[in-house]
Order: C-alpha cells, then structure tokens, then sequence
C-alpha cells in the first residue's frame, strides 16, 4: 500500500515536469473564437499561423480556441489573476471594461506609428479607442441588415425590401400565411431577439432607438446621461409590442428567444425577415439551396436610419512576456494580403483596401451588408453589461404583458439612470 | 496515556488524512478566505482602485435592498428541494427496477442508465434547448404525431412552464447518479436478509420496509445531502438553459451571483451571495445533521 | 409461477419506460450527428434520417482533434479518480475504526468546506495555480478535481463502511487479523461496488466538467474533451452535425468501459464475497 502512494506521488512530480517546456522558442499565445472545424476562415488563419511560423523560426503560436461568453470569462478570470495570452480576440463591447480592468495593452503609439494604420476607417478605430488611448487593431467590421426571404416576397408580391417601419410591419402582415394548406399559419414575417442572455437583443433594441433619433447615452461635461426620451423609448417599446401581439406576426413561443433559436428560425424557412449578420453566409455551404433565396437591405428607418455597427478587435494582453514579438504577428496577420485570406467567407474585413478587393465588390450577398456601413453606430463607449440586462428585462416586461410600453419605457429610463450613477462616479 | 503514546496514536490514525488535508487545506481554505474577505468590500473588477471597505454593507444591501435577492432564494429553495425530491424517487425505483433478478442484461441497462449523467452538461443544455423549440423542436414533433398537439408550446418561453421544464432536465441529468449509488447499496444487502423473510412470508411492501430499506437509508441521506448542496449552488444547469430568464423565472442564486460577478464585475457584492448560499447550507445542513443523530441516538 | 409472470411484465414494462426516459433525447442527438445538414437545418425535421452522412463524424474527428483532446481528457479523470480513491478510502476506514469527537469535527469540516459556490473559488484558485505554475499542466485539473470529488467520496465510502456489520470484523480480529489486514481482505472487497460508485463519480466530474477546464488550460496540449466539444458550437451558429458527433464520440467509449467494469467487478463479487 505504501509503495503505491509513492508511485503516485513521483509520477506526478514527472508528470508536472514533463508539461512545464524548457525551450529557446517563443510561444505566443492566441485567444480567439475561429474554430477550424467549421469555419472555413478558421482553417485560412491556421494556415497563416503555420506559414508564419516557418517564416520566423523561433517563434511557436499556440491557438486557442474558445466561443465568445466563455473567451469573456476567461479573459476575465486569468486577468484577474495577472495573467493573460499575447494575443487576444474581442468584441468592441469588451473594450471600456477591459481596459478599465486593466488587462488589455495600450497600444496607441505603436498604432500610430503604424503605416497601415490609414487603410482602417476611422469608424473602427473609435472602437478599438477609449479614453485616448488604442487597445487593440479592429480586424472584424460589419453592420447588421435586414435579412429577407426573397421567393416569399415574391409569392406575397412584395417588391422591395420595406423602408420604414410602417412597411415593414405591413409587410410582416402579409408574409405571415400558411404556405401548406394544413389551416395553420407556418411562415411569420419577422422575429428577434429578446433573451435574457442580452447577447444580440441589445444589438437589435438599440438599431430601433437609435432610428427614433435618440441616442442611449450622450456625455455632457464628462458626465454620462440617458440620451431618449421616455416617448422615443416607448415608440420601440410598442413596435416590439404591435409585431408580437396586435400584428401577430413572430413565431409563437418566441418571446425570450436567444440568436440560437432566431437564426434556426430564419434558416429553416419559418420566418421571412430578421435582422442579421454577414456571418449568414455561412449557411452558403450548408443550406444549398435556401441560400439562393436570401437577400439583405438596409434597415426600415424611422427618424433616421441607423444600425449596429459590429466591431472586433485583436489587442494584446496586458500580461503578456512577449508583446513585441505579439505585435509583430499582428500585424503581419491583419496586413492586407493575409486579412483577406482569413476573412473571405464569414465576415467583412475591417481595412478598405480589402473591402475593395473583387472577391467582396462582387459578392452579392455581401452588398447590402458594404451600403449598410454608412449608417453602422458601434455601442456607446462604456461598460454595457447592465444596460443590455435593463434592455432585455424591460422588454420581456412588455412583451409578456407585464408591463405597458410606456410602464416599460419610464422603468427603462429609471434603470439606466441607476446604472449611470455608479458609472459616473 | 502518555503523550508520546498519544502523538504516536494520533499519527497512526490521522497519518490517512494527510492527502485530503493537504489539497482542501492547500486549495479551498485559501479562497474560501478570500471569498469571505471580498465579502466585506465594494469592489468592482473595472474600478480596482475604488475598493472600499464595507463589513456588513454588501449584506445589507442583498437582504434589505434587492429587490431581486428574496425571490431569487425563492427560486433556488424551490428548484433544490423539487430537483432533489424528484431524482430520488426516480433513483429509487429505477435502482429497485434494476437490481431485481428478472432484469436481462443487466449490464446493458445498468451502463444505459448512466449516458444522461456522463454527457457534459454544455453539449445537453444544447440539445434540450434545440429539443424545446417551439413548432420544430423534437418534443413538441413528438407531440404532434403522438396526438398530442395541443400540448406543444415554447417549453422555454413559456412563463408557466419554464421553471418545471428546466426542473426536469435537471432531474433527468442528475439521477443516474442516485441510481448507481443505490444500486450499489442495494448489492451489499446480505441476500440471506431476502431468502430469509421470504421463507417468513413477507410480501414486498414488508420486504421493502423492514429489509431493503434500512439498507440503504444511510446511504440515502449521505447523497441527499450531497445532492441539496451541489443542486443549491448549482449553477450550469439553468444558467445554459435560460440564463435565468425569462424575467428572472428560473433566476436562482448562483446565476445571479455569477451576473453580479462576471458580467457587472461587482465581485464583493457576488462574493457576499456566495457567503449568504455558504452559511445557509451549512446552518440548514447542521441543524438537520444533529436532529438526525439525536434521532440516531434516541434509538 | 403466475406471480412471477405478472412480476415479470410489470419489471419489463418499467424497463421500457426508464429507457425512453433516458434515451429519447440521446436518440435525437445521434440522429442528428448522422443527418446531412439539409435535414438538420430543414422546417421539416425528420425523425429518422433520409440520408445518412459520416462528414460531421470526418470534421470533429480531423478538424476538432477529438482524438487528442479525448486523450487529454482520460488522462486527467483517470488521475482523479486514482488521487480521489487514494486519499478517501484509507480515511474514511479509519474514521469508523476509530471514532472520536474529532472525528466528527473533520467529517463534517469535509462536508461544509464543499458548500462554497464553485464559481467563486475561479480566480482565487487561478491565482494559486498561477502562483505554482501549475496553469496548463494536467496537475491543476487532477487536483482541482480532487478537491470536489474528496468531500462527496469521503462521505459515500464511510457510509458504505458504516454498512459492514461489526461481527466481521470482531471474527477477524479474534482470528488474528491487524487492522490493516482487516482493511484489505475484508472491509475493501466487501464495499467494491462502492468503491466502484466513488471511482465512477471522480471520472464523471472530471470528464464533464467545463468551468476549471476552459480555465486552467490554455494550450491545446492540455485541453479536454468537455472544452474542446464546447468550441463545436460554431463561432456565429451552432453547428447540430459536427457537435453532437463529438458529443456521441465522447459518451460511447466511457459507456462501454463501465459496462465491462461492472461486469467484471460486480458480478465477480456477488459470486463470492459475501458468503466469507
């Protein structure tokens, strides 16, 4: 009995030395989400890594793949903890917390003193910026659309995409129908997000404040302040409400849904508009022949138009033993030849001299997304987890007759004011 | 005895204990402290330097400011005692079910049994979410053909039936465990216990109550137990499923600390929920062991 | 034998009752991994596949690295269980051997120690971890695991014990047996099955388990299974085929293991031990 304890006990001790590497070359750590199983610009960036590692011996890149809520979380907790990778893949949201954490680098003078710098828009690297200071090289710049079924347009005699959001909801009446005969309606013409995950519901709730012409904060004298009205806030507030229950025209059981259940939704033909992300042409591949049918358009606008603007940006770790050297792998990935390599097939590159290359000019699918970007808003510029929480919560408020939309849009206004005092403080 | 007759004995028994002490005391002590000391502070991940000393604020903001605490305990107290309530009953019968002598294959069944407990939960919150869609998720297919359309819905969405939806998943991942673990206690029931009250004419209600039974009723109480503690601060389950929602119906006290902690990064306030779920088990575990022992030792 | 027949029927229909129970969202779930994705992603999902595809099966497989992460992933639950084992079952004998007030205070130190929500003890155990340079060894998880598994092992083996009746203990002892001789040849055959039970709960917990792992890990040198299957949701979608292919790779082998296990170690031990 006793040997068996010391057994145990030295092959552990080897076994911890023989993970722990001794070695001249440099590991540079990557965190990101592009998992090479599906993503074929997953399996692109792999290449690159390997190519740039025969380019520069020396150098190892070790690639860690992880999805967006988990990639959050361990960021947050290695940081913590004084820890972190080279390299690390985040969405623009992330930046105001992140930075105020403390565990992404400022960067701003190696930015700046960058030649490449010029070919990003500006618009991107306001959110790769806060306080003055850059933290990262968008990589990822995309708007949201208006997603839509062409053929059920036809069918309906629909011919353009709706405007406006009295379109829209007209629209919306007259796709939702019953398409096989059975009596039951199976075709809904609009669906969204409203889960209380308040991943991409906060992303299609502020598009519809933004087109009553409110902002959601604005900052006078270095304070932040809500930037609608209880009135702009309640005209959202009712839109959702008019398309749920006096329009009827999203799927039943609908309420709560996350992008899980809304993009199956629209994939498997239940629903003819949604709005949605270049990312959809993913389903190229996979969904063959229902793929032909889709077309994207600008949102419906009210005031004015507007849409979310997504914006992803590759910083580096603030506790990272090697960042010269993470740099130097950054940029050389986020150049022009090798950004459009990795950014072919799922999503729009950030840098206009790849923008403008003919594999994006002449996809047809990708057209709306390239005339959405004039009128892409990014997030506002500070920690938004609460503020997608109230957004989400007052909404289901609504949605689930809890609450009236004006009820709603006073709780809204309420809330943020709360969240903004310990903010501003 | 002499002391160093008392050392040596103490050594001799205790010298088993080494390993434990040396990896709880080595890894939990030190954040369970660290938890505790959070505790006691505002301190938000984003402001690091706006800590600030609070003692008892963080407490008193949760019991009397909150307006989400009271019912989010509500919801864990509820989701608890159903989860663990149900798994035991269908971990019983479905232990009583396999270990008679007529099951064939016995293997087979007694491996099948395990597959909801083994299949990491992230890729089961999946398939269940995928499952419970409305109009074209499994179930409510099922539904249909089986003549029971009716009854489809949006498992998830619904208000009325979100919570009971998620009680049974749980239910229907965790009680393979109490299956295995009764099965296992009802093996080690001497069988000659069984022969004999046969041959005294027992029927099976008899044999249950008076044999089977306090077999395994020490080990029920262990895993019951076990099970309130780890279903009270369980936090995958729901949190994959709903993420608390819809309107906090499924909110329970781990997903709320986990929103306060990881997403609002205000991590005193998250750790002072950890200590508030901390001391309520072990007040509520306590005052249930010692009326258990006073029951044992009346006996 | 009509009672036996009517027994029968009863025990066959809860058979069948238990197993659609388990298995119908296990039905979906492999189905799934075996349909083209036009019958996934179709408003007509089928029940049973038109067509039957092995590319997702290819792409987990190749593109996933399953098989290394699957590695990565028996390594450490292996480990655990072995480091559970070690440090529970020799205590626990002892606390129903010698009993004392201490005794008590330790056991249930153990038991309260686990009331901690997990969640928190991230970063602070992230911290040690670090501290140690322990971040992306096998070791982390081995003994992170350790930790949860010791409380519910060290309590469920006691029980067992506690289930031993003394008499055999005494016959050993007046027939000259140490304590330690007792431990082996009595005490521990007699508890297989739980012993079974325990080592199949630390193997489930570290296989299964998400949180430490994505956490603790960085490299794919030390990635498990659990975490590597997580990242087949898809970057922008969830992909059903690739995902519930890993997640089928993933259950069957540890399913065939318990079965022989339990064919070997139980039926073996129902043959003959309990008559000694």
């Amino acid at each position: 009995m006793r040997k068996l304890y010391l057994l145990i006990i030295v092959s552990m001790v080897i076994l911890i030395m023989s993970v722990s590497v001794f070695s001249q070359t440099i590991t540079l750590q990557v965190w990101d989400v592009f998992d090479p199983v599906t993503s074929p610009d997953a399996r692109a960036r792999e290449e690159l890594f390997k190519q740039y590692e025969e380019e520069n011996p020396g150098i190892k890149i070790e690639h860690n793949v992880i999805v967006y809520a988990d990639l959050h979380d361990k960021a947050v907790v290695s940081g913590a903890a004084g820890s972190g990778p080279d390299i690390l893949h985040m969405l623009g949201e992330w930046i105001p917390e992140f930075s105020m954490m403390g565990i992404i680098e400022d960067v701003t003078d190696k930015v700046n003193s960058w030649e490449d710098k010029q070919y990003f828009p500006d618009s991107t690297w306001d959110v790769a910026f806060y306080n003055g200071h850059c933290y990262g090289i968008p990589s990822i710049a995309s708007p949201r659309v208006l997603l839509y079924r062409k053929d059920y347009f036809d069918s309906v005699g629909i011919t353009n995409a709706p405007t406006t959001w009295d379109e829209m909801k007209e629209d919306a009446k007259k796709l939702t129908r019953d398409t096989t005969g059975d009596g039951k309606t199976d075709v809904y013409g609009f669906a969204f997000c409203s889960s209380s995950d308040a991943i991409r519901g906060p992303q299609e709730f502020l598009p519809f404040l933004w087109q009553t012409g409110a902002e959601w904060v604005i900052k006078e004298n270095e304070i932040w302040k809500p930037g609608f009205t209880i009135d702009q806030a309640q005209e959202v507030f009712q839109l959702y409400y008019d398309l749920v229950h006096t329009l009827n025209v999203c799927p039943p059981g609908s309420i709560g849904w996350g992008y899980l259940e809304m993009d199956n939704a629209f994939v498997v033909g239940q629903t003819a508009m949604c709005h949605n992300g270049s990312w959809m042409q993913h389903y190229e591949e996979n969904a063959g022949e229902i793929f032909k049918n889709w077309g994207g358009a600008k949102m419906p606008a009210n005031e004015n138009s507007a849409t979310y603007f997504e914006v992803k940006v590759e910083g580096i770790g603030k506790f990272s033993k090697n960042k010269e050297e993470a740099w130097k792998l950054l940029t050389w990935l986020l150049a022009k030849d090798q950004m459009a390599k990795h950014t072919a097939g799922d999503n729009l590159p950030s840098r206009t001299d790849v923008i403008s290359l003919p594999q994006f000019q002449e996809d047809t699918f990708k057209t709306p997304f390239l005339e959405a970007i004039s009128d892409g808003k990014p997030y506002p510029k500070l920690p938004m987890a609460e503020s997608n929480k109230l957004m989400m919560n007052e909404l289901q408020n609504v949605l689930y007759q809890k609450k009236t939309p004006e009820q709603a849009a006073q709780d809204l206004l309420k809330g943020l004011e709360d969240i903004l005092i310990s903010i501003n403080e | 005895m002499a002391t160093i007759q008392r050392i040596r004995k103490t050594i001799y028994v205790y010298k088993y204990f080494v390993i434990i002490f040396i990896l709880i005391g080595g890894l939990m002590l030190y954040p369970l402290i660290d938890g505790f000391y959070l505790s006691l502070y505002q301190k938000n991940l984003m402001y690091p330097a706006k800590e600030k000393f609070l003692l008892f604020g963080n407490f008193k903001k949760l019991f009397f400011d909150d307006p989400m605490f009271w019912l989010v305990f509500k919801n864990s107290l509820i989701f608890t005692v159903a989860s663990v309530g149900f798994e035991y009953l269908l971990g019983l019968s479905s232990a009583l079910l396999l270990n008679s002598k007529h099951v064939p294959m016995k293997n087979f069944f007694r491996g099948i049994v395990l597959l909801p407990w083994i299949v990491p939960i992230a890729v089961n919150s999946l398939n269940w979410k995928w499952m419970l869609l409305p109009e074209y998720g499994y179930i409510n297919i099922v539904l249909k053909v089986l003549g029971f359309g009716n009854l489809a819905r949006g498992w998830l969405t619904d208000l009325k039936t979100v919570f009971p939806t998620v009680i049974l998943v749980n239910v229907w991942r965790s009680f393979p465990f109490f299956t295995v673990v009764i099965l296992a206690a009802l093996t080690l029931i001497p069988k000659d216990l069984f022969e004999a009250a046969q041959i005294d004419g027992a029927n099976r209600w008899q044999t249950f109550r008076h044999i089977t039974f306090p077999g395994i009723k020490g080990i029920s109480f262990v895993i019951i137990t076990l099970h309130i503690v780890w279903t009270f601060s369980n936090f995958d389950v729901i949190y994959l499923l709903t993420g608390g929602g819809p309107l906090h119906y499924t909110e329970v006290l781990p997903t709320y600390l986990y929103q306060q902690g990881f997403h609002f990064f205000k991590i005193g306030y998250a750790c002072s929920i950890g200590v508030f779920i901390f001391l309520f088990l072990v007040v509520t575990i306590g005052f249930y062991f010692t009326k258990i022992s006073s029951i044992q030792e009346a006996k | 034998m009509k009672k036996d027949r009517f027994v029968k029927i009863w025990i066959w229909v809860g058979l069948i009752f238990l197993l659609i129970f388990v298995l119908f969202p296990f039905y979906w779930m492999f189905v799934t991994s075996i349909k083209p994705n036009s019958e996934i992603l179709s408003s007509q999902p089928t029940l049973w596949p038109q067509k039957v595809t092995l590319n997702h099966y290819k792409m987990a497989w190749v593109y996933g690295k399953i098989g290394k992460y699957f590695k990565n992933s028996i390594i450490i639950a292996s480990m655990t269980v072995v480091l559970s084992l070690l440090a529970v079952v020799p205590a626990a004998y002892a606390s129903i051997i010698y009993r004392s007030q201490v005794m008590n205070i330790i056991s249930s130190f153990i038991l309260f120690l686990q009331m901690f929500p997990g969640i928190l003890l991230l970063i602070p155990l992230y911290i040690l971890m670090k501290n140690y340079q322990l971040i992306d060894t096998y070791t982390a998880l081995v003994i992170s695991y350790s930790t949860f598994t010791i409380p519910f092992c060290y309590l469920l083996t006691k029980s067992y014990f506690e289930g031993i009746p003394r008499e055999l203990f005494e016959a050993a002892r007046i027939d000259g047996c140490s304590d330690n001789g007792i431990f082996v040849k009595i005490a521990l055959p007699l508890i297989l099955p739980g012993i079974m039970v325990i080592g199949l709960f630390s193997f489930v917990l570290a296989w299964c388990d998400f949180m430490f792992a994505n956490t603790f890990s960085n490299s794919e040198a030390t990635r498990t299974l659990t975490v590597g299957i997580s990242t087949l949701q898809g970057v922008w979608t969830v992909e059903w085929g690739p995902l519930m292919a890993a997640a089928s790779i993933a259950t069957i082998p540890i399913l065939i293991i318990f079965s022989l296990a339990n064919k070997y170690i139980i039926e073996g031990l129902t043959a003959g031990a309990v008559k000694g």
